[in-house]
């Protein structure tokens, strides 16, 4: 104990003999006057006020259990992907992610031409250049092409809310599920 | 254990006392005061409230410690108050293992127990493969007021061992799977067998059918006739079992290791009934290496490693893995002519540059690959279309590769088979 804490303590201490004393009729010079009291009842209202905000600051601390009735929950494939693209979208870790992103899903790309399209490996990244590999622009251009949306599905877009980095990254999967399938472009060749 | 620990659950009510006492002076209204006198009796009984010494007796029942997969376990967890005190507020978690699921019932408990008394939960459980040993048991005491609370853990030890029947499904075309190697195969060592090798000295022991008599006769000398030794082939089941292969479609799916190990004890017993010897490995951070060999015997031992060898378990493991090394030992450790079937998911590149890596060495090898990818999200659909350019790569560059979705195994062989006799 300190030595604030102890004099605290003795003041306390000495207060409230005080208070028995002065209910109990000894007069030690103190009435209880309605300034007396409400002195008091101020100091106490104070002191409760504190006390009050304290618990504002403090938590329950209690045993959480976990759920031990579940099966242990595993990864499923591609999490690391989708963990990307939330973190594209965070302040710090935004450039990183997106160039990862953007990375991965062009490597896929190209590999899909070669092995699902039937392209050479320099032909695949002269489509990726041009666009020519899908007829969506929007894959298109989130793969580096150098292509122009038409403004009116801009404008559709944008009105849509479909315009985030998630949208464009389902978007060029899409294109690249279509690749070597009868309905993209780059599998009429085949 | 006496005082346990403080939830402060009651801090800020001496603040509430305080507030009440002055608002009370203020408006000379004395049930406030009266009030706060209350709340004075509160603070001074949490201020002593402790919780008895716990002394808890639990027991743990399986109504069948061995089932089969998928049979359902009923588990009943008996809790006896063997301290002298009553337990206001007892609540107990049990420790189920983390590889089962409960499918009725919460694994949980929360009562009042008197000394001497005894309280009862009831759960059932999935089994599924696998040796699963509960975990310690969280109980839970707090006293009336919830001021103080203590925590502990209790271990009962209880095991379910799950070691499915080692039955191959019937038609299961798995000589289509290795036919083109597997059965008898000549080699170039000499010894017995049918096809005609050398001639050498005799030498004492060698067997009288095998002396070339006709030598005898012409010059006098003893010879002994060599043929080329015949072996059966033997087939090693590699299951990927690394932190990478622990996926999953959904929470309530097999993870692709379950369904690996799966696959590799059917293949197991197909082959061994079709008389080739079979060994089994894992690849992954926990060892596992049966040699390939044959008969009851091994058969026994490679059902006791599928359903409790560490390396096959449900869970992920989390020791350090170094796969390069791995590699290197699993090549040192196959034979020259060995064929490998390898299960794995092939959800990442490195169980690709295993399977080309083996084929390079000169081991046939067969992928059997349990697809664990979904479409649910971005990632899902993006991590497919990987997996689909894996399998591409490995065929293109003679692995065989059995992509095994939803179907059965058997329907999955067959539809590969077709494929390869085409």
């Amino acid at each position: 104990m300190t030595l604030a804490r102890r004099l605290f303590l003795l003041v306390g201490v000495i207060a409230t003999t005080a208070g028995f004393a002065v209910i109990a009729g000894v007069s030690l010079g103190l009435e209880l006057t309605d300034i007396f009291l409400g002195l008091v009842a101020a100091l106490a209202a104070l002191q409760g006020l504190r006390y009050v905000q304290r618990r504002r600051d403090t938590s329950m601390n209690t045993t959480v259990t976990g759920d031990p009735e579940a099966r242990i929950a595993v990864p499923i494939p591609g999490s690391d992907f989708d963990d990307d693209l939330v973190s594209a979208a965070g302040r710090r870790t935004r450039w990183a992610a997106r160039e990862r992103v953007v990375d991965r899903l062009e490597a896929r790309a190209r590999a899909a031409l070669v092995a699902r399209g039937g392209r050479a490996p320099e032909e695949a990244a002269a489509l990726l250049d041009t666009g020519g590999w899908t007829d969506d622009p929007v894959a298109a251009r989130f793969l580096g092409a150098s292509v122009s949306v038409p403004l009116r599905q801009r404008v559709r877009l944008f009105l849509s809310g479909k315009s985030s980095l998630t949208d464009r990254a389902e978007r060029t999967i899409a294109a690249i599920e279509r690749i070597g399938t009868a309905d993209g472009p780059a599998g009429e060749r085949r | 254990m006496s005082r346990g620990f403080d939830t402060e659950r009651w801090t800020g009510l001496d603040g509430l006392v305080l507030v009440a006492a002055a608002v009370g002076v203020f408006t000379r209204e004395p049930s406030l005061l009266l009030a706060a006198g209350l709340g004075v009796v509160v603070l001074g009984y949490v201020r002593v409230a402790a919780i008895p010494e716990v002394s808890l007796r639990i027991e743990r029942d399986l109504s069948d410690a061995t089932p089969d997969p998928d049979d359902e376990v009923e588990v009943t967890l008996r809790v006896t108050n063997e301290g002298s005190r009553t337990l206001f507020d007892l609540r107990i978690v049990d420790g189920v293992p983390p590889a089962l699921g409960v499918a009725d019932g919460p694994a949980r408990l929360g009562t009042a127990l008197r000394p001497g008394a005894t309280a009862t939960a009831t759960y059932t459980v999935t089994a599924v493969r696998g040796e699963h040993a509960w975990e310690g048991t969280v109980v839970v005491v707090r006293d009336p007021s919830g001021a103080v609370e203590s925590r502990e853990t209790v271990s009962t030890e209880t095991t379910l061992r799950c070691e499915p029947e080692l039955a191959a499904t019937a038609d299961l075309p798995l000589r289509g799977l290795t036919s083109k190697y597997a059965g008898r195969v000549e080699t170039d060592v000499p010894g017995s067998g049918l096809e005609f090798a050398s001639i050498r000295e005799y030498r004492h022991g060698d067997p009288i059918r095998r002396i070339d008599w006709n030598r005898r006769a012409r010059t006098g000398e003893l010879a002994t006739v060599v043929f080329r030794e015949e072996r059966a082939a033997s087939v090693v089941l590699v299951v990927d079992t690394r932190p990478e292969a622990h996926v999953a479609p959904d929470d309530e799916a097999e993870t692709a290791v379950e369904r690996s190990v799966d696959a590799a004890s059917v293949a197991f017993s197909a082959l061994l009934d079709s008389g080739d010897s079979v060994g089994v490995a894992a690849f992954g951070p926990d060892e596992c290496w049966l040699a390939p060999s044959s008969g009851a015997d091994h058969r026994a031992r490679a059902r006791r490693l599928f359903a409790t060898h560490p390396a096959f378990a449900p869970t992920p493991p989390d020791g350090a893995f170094f796969p390069s090394v791995a590699v290197r030992r699993l090549r040192r450790r196959l034979a020259s002519d060995a064929q490998v079937i390898f299960c794995s998911p092939l959800v990442d590149d490195y169980g690709v540059s295993v399977a080309r890596r083996l084929e390079a060495y000169g081991h046939a090898v067969t992928v059997v690959s349990p697809d664990p990818t979904t479409t649910s999200t971005v990632g899902a659909r993006l991590a497919r279309i990987e997996r689909d350019l894996r399998l591409r790569e490995l065929r293109r560059s003679g692995v065989r590769v059995i992509d095994w979705g939803d179907e059965p195994l058997g329907v999955a062989l067959a539809r590969a088979e077709a494929g390869w006799s085409r």
